[in-house]
């Protein structure tokens, strides 16, 4: 009876591996645009079951109905080690783009594109390490990076600071990764206290900004709480690292949640219920729609032979922040638009237009303009 | 007619039970190739993906040769990755400002041998687990990995101009090729290997009669350091750049690979170099082949998930077959 069991479970792991392998290899994508030359484009991600990771698997599935187009996917399961192994197979695997989230390795990685013809670009960061940026600028296939914060990273700083304050806030913490792996940190936390600043000084109040907790990515609780608990009067934090993914759940289990509000950046399924209940002050996102759309347009250009005269290394998209539940309403309808992509930041139309392959006149400009635009301005346009 | 049928049919059964072990070690390595050649359409033995894949074999080859030793005498190593990133930062900087590679590979194994020496010390003379004292070499190194890379605004790269040893794979299939005929003398052909293995088997029972255990022992991290950093020296010059999570993925690897390979965990006799060989080339097929594919993301995990299960369902009915020593 044993040895039968055995053998059935046996049989039974080996069907579902071969299901699984053929029905997920399978998979076939329909494409509208038959005279441009195919491109199978491969997206490297840290990882895919987050909102990052969804958002731009069902914009890149938008993509593959309206262009001729074919997205593969990689899961780094957030291991650097894999960025380049994982980017050999995607080539050995016969694709002629790749969207890479970040700057991983970049310099091995060009080499490698270059040896094999295949065009690069990264989705979520920009190109700023000097070996990282002489590569890039010296590679043929390097198609750019994207700053995530755009130009002024300060701006953002006092924006939330601009929330903070309104809020009522008189003992604000701040929290974020390590400075050198986030490296616009320093300067979005100077434009929140100096905003700090010139609003105490504009109306005669006194807030308290403490100096800033620098945390890892993952592991760091009992730091968060320690920063917490040895300053009794804070009532308020700015969470740089991943906010609602990370500082919010540790806020939950300390029981500060609501005492202590949260201005965040980061975005997750609990931002609705937090910013109803007023313990979300402010939180925000990348617009990963826009990032996905500037780094195909340009892939896509170049796998069918054309580029921008005025194309630059590192391109801008908009960083949306949301104080109230309308705002919020507005960014998961026209910003993440998983319901309808054609209320989304970036439709398959606009896009076009700023493309090279079907617009012979497109600038890089255009591009930028398409891919910069707010949330109240997507709005305006789709009504 | 028939009695030679049936003649032939009893040798061939009997081949089957002798070799069986060996037999399900290769059919795992060729059923991944075959699934995927034809998953492909024949793309996974091009001449383009079977140099990328021994570019991608290279540093997993090596640390499985270098921790099976560890493995054999029921040792278990999980620092392995965060060992091979201290090494790779500290032989980076001397490799940045002596600009001598033979100077990196000495810093390197000696860091790595070091580590790996303090790793069973402390498993040999307060008794513990070495899967205990490995996780405290893996905090250790991790966290000094983490201090040095944090401490810097740039990121640290690799300044030595030396291509050959991260594009050429000839050269890196002759670097395995020697590890692995270093890998099968000292396994096969030594006395410390046989007394490592005995150990695996039943430590008492190696003491009671005459092997120097703890000396044994020692050897056997002393090798894995050396792989441990060698292997870190092309890990080097392959990334180019070294990150906080660098190395991170391998103790996991390590394991996977042994076990796709038939490496009985717990060691003993039935340990067998060709574990390490076998089953990195499995693995490393195995995730091209995934990638290749075109499987889901979201079904990566779950389909290795399957073939691991079915590897240790497979190694759990054939160890039953084999009568161990009472331990």
């Amino acid at each position: 009876m044993k040895k039968i069991t055995k053998r059935m479970l046996i049989i039974f792991l080996s069907m579902a591996m071969v299901l699984t392998l053929f029905g997920c290899g399978n998979s076939t994508a329909s494409s509208s645009t038959a005279s441009d030359k195919k491109a199978t484009i491969g997206v490297i991600l840290y990882s895919f079951s987050d909102t990052q990771g969804q958002c731009i698997k069902s914009y890149c599935s938008y993509l593959e109905k309206h262009f001729n187009v074919k997205f593969k996917y990689a899961d780094l399961h957030n291991d650097d080690s894999l960025q380049i192994s994982t980017l050999e197979n995607l080539i050995s695997s016969g694709v002629n783009a790749v969207i890479s989230g970040y700057t991983t390795s970049l310099p091995r990685c060009l080499k490698i594109c270059e040896e094999n013809k295949v065009y690069y670009s990264v989705a979520l960061s920009d190109v700023v390490d000097k070996n990282d940026l002489k590569a890039a600028q010296e590679s043929k296939y390097f198609v750019g990076g994207i700053r995530q914060f755009s130009k002024n990273p300060s701006k953002l700083g006092a924006s939330y600071a601009d929330a903070a304050y309104k809020a009522g806030l008189k003992n604000i913490g701040v929290s974020s990764f390590y400075f050198q792996a986030f490296l616009d940190a320093p300067t979005i936390i100077k434009g929140f206290t100096d905003e700090i600043a010139a609003l105490d000084a504009k109306n005669g109040t006194k807030t308290t900004v403490y100096a800033p907790l620098q945390h890892k990515f993952f592991g760091f609780n009992s730091e968060l709480t320690t920063y917490i608990t040895s300053n009794p009067n804070m009532d308020g934090l700015f969470a740089l690292g991943s906010g609602m993914d990370s500082v919010y759940p540790v806020m939950k289990n300390i029981g500060k949640t609501g005492k202590i509000k949260l201005l965040c950046l980061g975005y997750n399924n609990s931002s609705k219920a937090a910013i109803q209940d007023g313990s979300l002050v402010m939180g925000g996102n990348n617009n990963f729609t826009q990032n996905i759309a500037t780094c195909f347009a340009q892939l896509y250009d170049r796998v069918n032979g054309n580029s921008y005269k005025d194309w630059q290394v590192n391109g801008d998209t908009d960083y949306p922040t949301f104080a109230t539940a309308s705002a919020l309403e507005d960014y998961e309808t026209y910003g993440l638009a998983s319901k309808n992509m054609n209320k989304g930041p970036v439709t398959a139309d606009e896009l076009k237009k700023v493309m090279k392959t079907y617009n012979k006149k497109a600038t890089w400009a255009d591009l930028e303009k398409l891919v910069t635009r707010t949330i109240p301005s997507i709005k305006a346009a789709r009504k | 007619m028939d009695r030679k049928y049936m003649k032939n049919l009893n040798e061939s059964v009997q081949f089957f039970k002798k070799y069986k072990s060996t037999i399900i070690q290769y059919a795992g390595l060729a059923l991944v190739i075959i699934l995927f050649s034809f998953m492909t359409d024949g793309r996974l033995l091009s001449v383009i993906n079977l140099k990328m894949i021994t570019k991608q074999l290279l540093i997993l080859f090596i640390l499985c040769i270098g921790l099976i030793f560890v493995y054999s005498h029921g040792g278990f190593d999980i620092s392995v990755g965060a060992v091979l990133a201290l090494c790779a930062v500290t032989s980076t900087f001397v490799m940045n400002k002596t600009g001598s590679i033979v100077l990196g590979f000495i810093v390197s194994i000696a860091i790595s041998t070091v580590l790996y020496l303090i790793n069973v010390t402390i498993a040999n003379k307060f008794g513990l687990m070495s899967v205990i004292s490995s996780l405290a070499i893996m905090f250790v190194a991790r966290g000094i990995v983490e201090l040095i890379v944090y401490s810097r605004s740039t990121n640290i790269a690799i300044n030595i101009d030396a291509s050959f040893l991260y594009e050429n794979a000839g050269l890196m299939a002759g670097v395995m090729i020697v590890t692995a005929v270093f890998g099968i003398i000292i396994y096969n052909y030594t006395k410390f290997s046989k007394q490592n293995k005995a150990i695996g088997d039943n430590p008492v029972a190696s003491m009671q009669s005459g092997v120097n255990v703890e000396k044994t022992k020692v050897i056997a991290y002393l090798i894995a350091g050396v792989c441990v950093g060698i292997a870190s020296i092309f890990y080097v010059f392959r990334e180019g750049t070294i990150t906080k999570t660098a190395g991170s993925g391998f103790e996991m690897n390590v394991i996977i690979a042994l076990i796709m390979g038939g490496m009985v965990l717990n060691g003993g006799s039935r340990s067998k170099i060709s574990s390490a060989i076998i089953g990195a080339i499995t693995f490393v097929f195995l995730n091209n082949g995934l990638t290749m594919s075109g499987v889901s993301v979201d079904a990566v995990s779950f389909v290795k998930g399957i073939i691991f299960l079915a590897i240790i369902f497979i190694t759990l009915r054939q160890s039953k077959n084999i009568k161990e020593l009472p331990r």
